[in-house]
């Protein structure tokens, strides 16, 4: 059996979204240390309507699926090292951003990955789920679809998965200079 | 959706510290099926450290085949050759074989939707009604967006016998207007309020840098207050790398708008108006056409006999408040020549929380009194949603030397080899264009087909 891949990753504001935080940060400590594939279903329910609710926000982002094996695996692993070494989390707190009034903007990643089993139906559907055409990869309303869409993945065709948030604390926010760092270019500037 | 069964994932790593949380699940009972398991594990072990180098640009690109290419120079039959591919400036090709060269029959998809009238006849004026209102401003003005709908090809590719029916531009072109314009006109109506009253403002040129439609109609939202000069250099394509059909239809959205303003524009100073996707990057010539290009802004010296002190440069957010890499040498030629400059974020204007309209700089009237004092200010003393002092930066990049040199009068400025240009097929010979190398129709693609992997 071999391996395909799916992964996403927005950036929102944080400082206009406070919720949005505590979604993302409780989809994540809810999940137990042992997890069914109904329960794994449900916590990614939660966080992509979390998304989805707060579409609008979303910045910057982006997404993958890759079907070939050795591909899968390679960036199964380099997802997993953007949450392993911390690289996209400040080593000191930011502050917390003024909600309204003219504040330096703090920014949230999150990000999920799948590595899941092929041939599967679940692969199928997500194959199916991203097939768009290139001049639309990034739009805010593909994203929208993408996010709306992952109830196709059946979590018995995921060999693994990784989810994390950067920050866990809403005084440890990402701020515009953060983004701007080289680490954060894979993000794409969201369309539309 | 799944099953009920009982716990199949198990945590195998997790992290949780102020800066991130996250953790990694693993299912066992999938795992022990899987013949690369114990490879897999070994390298997620290693993750770690190579992770975060190749994080970079992972989304840069997706797992694209190459297609579309035959044999390079050699025949499709196996004798010799008689086709070979070489890079042509796409404008070029496409004034010379149509705006859709190479994919004469494919359809753009139009964001967004107008419900307003459209006369297809007001085409035929749309590069006057954008053109500047001030006849000094019209020197600077690249109207090859505007002129598209209208352009006719001069000839047929000849290696292409088998390619749908031209058709103009302008009859699939439709107006439209996104929630995103909408914003930007509303933004631009914020800054045009606080330009149009302060002494400070007189001498004040304004560069508007943002996603074309956004752009638009943030200049939409400024008409009138300061006099429009587009610089946007390219047309659109059903493949094309920047999607110049959607800045057009928002163009055309609010053509009548520009046209009833420009008597007054035309007394105002000039506002340079550029895609902020010009420079979009381009990942695989057969599947998109290359149709970036590069800004086009007027000298210093030009700039002071135009009467500018002063430029406020506007980018679409904080992150991207300052200038794309084009304009690097453009702004240190300006430096040079001690124009002051200012930046703010098209982001800076908000409306205020819960009330409808209008937008304001810092989000409510109060906020919207700083204005002034903020320009006035330290830019240390600024956040980076706020209009701030500006002192443009040397970069050397693929498209700056990092000295001040103007581009209207650098021909060497630095571009990427194959920037703006679209790979050909050539007669072996006679040299004659038989068309797009991507063209699917293309008598030179008959033997391969593109793939793509996802």
């Amino acid at each position: 059996m071999g391996s395909s891949i799916f992964s996403l990753e927005v950036a929102a504001r944080l400082d206009r979204a406070p919720d949005l935080l505590n979604q993302l940060r409780s989809t994540i400590k809810d999940h137990p240390q042992a997890v069914s594939l109904q329960q794994k279903w449900q916590l990614y329910k939660r966080a992509s309507d979390a998304l989805i609710a707060n579409l609008g926000l979303v910045e910057r982002g982006c997404w993958d699926y890759f079907e070939q094996d050795d591909k899968a695996e390679k960036d199964f692993k380099m997802w997993l090292g953007g949450m392993t070494t911390e690289e996209g989390a400040r080593r000191q707190p930011s502050g917390k951003a003024d909600a309204y009034r003219g504040g330096d903007p703090r920014y949230l990643t999150f990000t999920m990955t799948f590595l899941m089993l092929k041939p599967s139906p679940t692969d199928v559907a997500v194959a199916r789920l991203c097939d768009i055409p290139e001049p639309h990869l990034w739009r805010r309303d593909v994203f929208g679809r993408i996010l709306a869409g992952l109830g196709v993945v059946n979590f018995a065709s995921v060999k693994s998965d990784v989810m994390y948030l950067i920050p866990r604390d809403d005084d440890w926010g990402l701020t515009v200079d953060d983004m701007r760092e080289e680490k954060f270019a894979y993000l794409r500037p969201i369309v539309g | 959706m799944t099953n009920n069964a009982g716990p199949v994932f198990t945590r195998k790593e997790s992290i949780d510290k102020p800066g991130i949380i996250g953790a990694r699940w693993w299912q066992e009972s999938i795992a022990t099926e899987v013949p690369r398991r114990n490879a897999l594990k070994g390298l997620l072990a290693l993750g770690g450290v190579l992770g975060a180098m190749a994080l970079i640009g992972t989304c840069a690109s997706r797992a694209f085949s190459s297609g579309g290419s035959s044999s390079g120079g050699t025949s499709l039959f196996g004798g010799p050759p008689d086709v070979e591919f070489a890079p042509k400036a796409s404008l070029d090709m496409q004034k010379e074989f149509g705006w859709n060269f190479g994919a004469t029959g494919e359809a753009l998809v139009f964001d967004g939707t107008s419900t307003t009238p459209f006369d297809k006849s007001s085409l035929d004026s749309i590069d006057k009604d954008l053109a500047p209102g001030n006849p000094a401003y019209a020197p600077y003005f690249v109207p090859t967006l505007f002129q598209s709908p209208n352009a006719m090809p001069k000839s047929k590719p000849t290696g292409d016998p088998e390619a749908a029916a031209f058709q103009p531009l302008k009859d699939v072109l439709v107006p439209v207007l996104t929630p995103a314009m909408t914003t930007a006109f509303n933004q631009g109506k914020a800054l045009a309020a606080l330009l149009a009253v302060d002494p400070h403002a007189k001498d004040v040129a304004v560069i508007v840098d943002m996603p074309g439609a956004s752009a638009i109609a943030f200049a939409a939202g400024m008409a009138g207050v300061r006099d429009p000069v587009f610089l946007i250099d390219n047309w659109p394509h059903p493949r094309g790398v920047v999607a110049a059909h959607l800045t057009l239809a928002a163009a055309i959205y609010y053509q009548p708008l520009f046209a009833k303003a420009r008597p007054q524009s035309a007394k105002a100073r000039p506002m340079f108006v550029l895609d902020r996707n010009r420079l979009a990057t381009y990942i695989d010539d057969a599947t998109q056409f290359d149709n970036r290009h590069t800004a086009k802004m007027p000298t210093a010296n030009k700039l002071i006999e135009l009467g500018v002190k002063h430029l406020l440069y506007v980018g679409p957010n904080a992150v991207d408040r300052f200038e794309l890499d084009d304009l690097v040498d453009d702004f240190l030629a300006y430096a040079a020549s001690r124009f002051s400059f200012h930046v703010c974020p098209a982001m800076a204007f908000e409306q205020e929380p819960g009330i409808a309209e209008p937008f304001w700089y810092g989000g409510s009237k109060t906020a919207n009194a700083n204005f002034w004092s903020h320009w006035d200010s330290a830019a240390t003393l600024r956040t980076p949603n706020e209009v701030q002092v500006y002192t443009p930066k040397a970069r050397t990049t693929p498209y700056s030397s990092g000295t001040p040199t103007p581009s209207t009068t650098s021909p060497t400025r630095p571009r990427p080899s194959s920037f703006g240009m679209v790979p050909v097929a050539v007669a072996v010979g006679t040299g004659v264009i038989l068309g797009a190398r991507a063209s699917r129709s293309g008598s030179w693609n008959r033997t391969t087909s593109p793939s793509t992997s996802s």
